[in-house]
């Protein structure tokens, strides 16, 4: 057999198989936000964002391996879930949490990178060709030196209130600037259930700050002389002599005994009957009449008896 | 004789007596104790002069009053690709007439302005009405003032394709007999990008000999799953390797956006990842997709069945 005999013999039986698999099945992949995004950095700050790896149908642990693309300020960045980790099957949205960290001699200036996102599904090898997913997150920093204030207010409440205890306004914070900061003083106006009878106004300073970058819920406690019932208040929530939010919202003052529960759940949808809202004549009255009936049962009792003597 | 008479008598007359009594007394406890009859008696209270002395009142309609809405507690929502992300608003609506008396909720979550977004279109727009609010969970009976918007009665489903924005907002209209009541809207939430993509689970090569080139199309169809326009960067971690023998440099795969010969077209694979400027816009109402067109190179020196990985990464366009 000579060499070119050969090489067709290797040729005829050598043929190379890959995967012919039609219409197979779709995976998804992706992340939430697209990016690191912060313009508001100063030297020597710290910030952290959730990027959310997300999957529409987890059917498999995702075993995902990090890279950071960011040139000079690689170190900066940390994942602190690590540069790999499993994401369990049935996890529709994973945090990643980034973590940032400006050296205090950082140079002023505009950082851009990437974090590359790879996935690898764990025991679900294909024979043939396979294809997995992965995502990029930009990395999007400034570092300047100018101070910025810049703060939302999310929401704010107060919740029931048992008569006689301080009346919790919880304002939940934002803050998006580079110094600490918040909300300076709440105003309320409070009126009866039909918003007809202006009962009373208070107002509390709030000195409690939310740091750079961070979100937090402020408490501001105000007395309570409030008879069980429901309320209104006009809130007015101010930054400086600014009035940053002014807006109406209903609460209750409930009985310490009773716990009125009217929450999310339908299941515990239940009001219980405000007995103490009653004047109080009305009791004395009721007492008088079952008083003067119980007297007539009595004496015609006594009459009875006497007649059968 | 007599005495033994009369007896019987003024007994059955104690105990009708008794019985007369016990029911007046069973009445007062009711009436006084009723809590949807002390509910009247404030409403009635409230229409009363100082000193009255008339005993005829009109209840006049109240307006219902939304209060206190907030979409998602105002958190930024996260949606999640190729599927549904679910987002409630919360709030009050208080009818001092009763919750019985309003005669629907209208709940809007939008992005731009109220004005428009009339029905649900899942990019901008999505609208629930609580067409029954008297049969609502909250609404507790003829004493009750108010319903409470929760995950019970206010969930939104949003769409993978809803638009990132800050200004998603939640709108809640209360309505009685007489018409609108007073709106109330949240005061902003974030809808964040999401950068998403899906692809087939294999590439198909079919079969090919060695030192021979895979002919015709072979494709994946990429899939925008998110809400911002992509491109997908292609790399590969490792060659293929072959059960029988050797293995296939992942550079002999070469991807294109079309159709292509190995010989004259196509871009070779690399470990390192290369972008594909695809710009594949995010969903409106119908998917959204790219093709990918691949060609493999097979050397002599193989053989068996190959396998290997693709790598796939969406990037905002």
């Amino acid at each position: 057999m000579n060499f070119k005999t050969k090489t067709i013999l290797l040729l005829s039986v050598s043929l190379i198989f890959f995967a012919s698999q039609i219409g197979t099945a779709l995976a998804g992949f992706g992340v939430s936000p697209s990016s690191v995004l912060n313009k508001n950095l100063v030297p020597g700050s710290f910030y952290e964002q959730d990027i959310y790896l997300v999957q529409g149908t987890p059917d498999v642990d995702l075993k995902a391996t990090i890279i950071i693309n960011a040139g000079k300020i690689n170190d900066w960045i940390k994942i602190e879930n690590g540069n790999s980790f499993i994401i369990p099957k049935g996890t529709q949205q994973f945090a990643m949490k980034v973590n940032v960290n400006v050296p205090s001699n950082a140079e002023l200036g505009k950082y851009k990178g990437t974090i590359i996102v790879n996935t690898t599904p764990i025991g679900k090898q294909k024979d043939g060709v396979s294809v997995v997913l992965g995502a990029d997150v930009g990395i999007d920093l400034d570092v300047t030196s100018i101070k910025v204030s810049d703060f939302s207010i999310q929401n704010f409440q107060i919740q029931d209130t048992a008569k006689g205890s301080p009346i919790k306004f919880l304002i939940k914070v934002k803050n998006d600037g580079n110094v600490d900061n918040g909300p300076t003083k709440v105003a309320l106006t409070f009126f009866d259930q039909y918003h007809s009878k202006q009962l009373g106004q208070q107002e509390e300073v709030i000195t409690e700050k939310v740091k750079s970058f961070q979100t937090k819920t402020l408490s501001v406690e105000f007395p309570n002389n409030l008879d069980v019932g429901s309320y209104w208040a006009d809130a007015k929530i101010y930054n400086g002599g600014n009035v940053a939010v002014d807006s109406k919202i209903v609460f209750n003052i409930v009985s310490p005994s009773v716990v009125k529960v009217k929450t999310q759940s339908k299941f515990f949808a239940v009001k219980l009957p405000n007995l103490s809202a009653v004047p109080f004549w009305v009791y004395l009255l009721a007492a008088a009449i079952v008083i003067i009936l119980l007297l007539v049962v009595i004496i015609i009792l006594i009459l009875r008896n006497k007649k059968g003597e | 004789m007599k005495d033994e008479a009369v007896a019987p008598g003024i007994k059955k007359k104690s105990i009708k007596n008794l019985l007369i009594l016990s029911g007046i007394l069973v009445l007062e406890f009711v009436v006084l104790i009723n809590p949807s009859l002390i509910k009247e008696y404030k409403k009635f209270e409230r229409y009363l002069p100082a000193a009255t002395s008339t005993a005829s009142v009109t209840v006049a309609n109240v307006v219902p009053v939304a209060s206190s809405a907030s979409l998602n507690g105002e958190s930024a929502i996260t949606l999640t690709e190729n599927a549904t992300k679910s987002v409630v608003v919360t709030g009050t609506i208080t009818d001092s007439n009763g919750c019985a008396d309003l005669a629907s909720v209208v709940v809007k979550v939008y992005k731009g302005l109220l004005a428009d977004c009339t029905a649900t279109d899942s990019t901008t727009c999505y609208v629930l009405t609580i067409s029954s609010p008297s049969t609502d969970a909250t609404c507790t009976g003829a004493s009750d003032t108010d319903i409470v918007l929760s995950s019970s009665n206010a969930t939104f489903n949003l769409e993978y394709y809803a638009q990132a924005d800050s200004s998603w907002k939640a709108t809640i209209t209360p309505y009685d007999g007489s018409g609108a009541g007073t709106v109330n809207t949240s005061s902003g939430t974030v809808v964040n990008t999401l950068t998403a993509l899906s692809v087939g689970e294999t590439i198909s090569y079919g079969t090919v000999a060695n030192g021979a080139d895979s002919t015709g199309d072979h494709t994946a169809t990429v899939k925008n799953t998110g809400n911002v326009a992509i491109d997908y960067n292609l790399s590969a971690a490792a060659d293929f390797t072959c059960t029988t023998l050797g293995s296939i440099p992942l550079g002999n795969n070469k991807f294109g956006t079309a159709s292509f010969d190995y010989s004259t077209g196509g871009t070779a694979l690399t470990s390192s990842p290369q972008l594909v400027a695809a710009n594949i816009a995010a969903k409106t109402t119908t998917d959204s997709t790219a093709a990918s067109y691949w060609q493999i190179a097979v050397p002599n020196g193989v053989s068996g069945t190959c396998s290997g990985s693709i790598t796939f990464a969406a990037a905002a366009h």
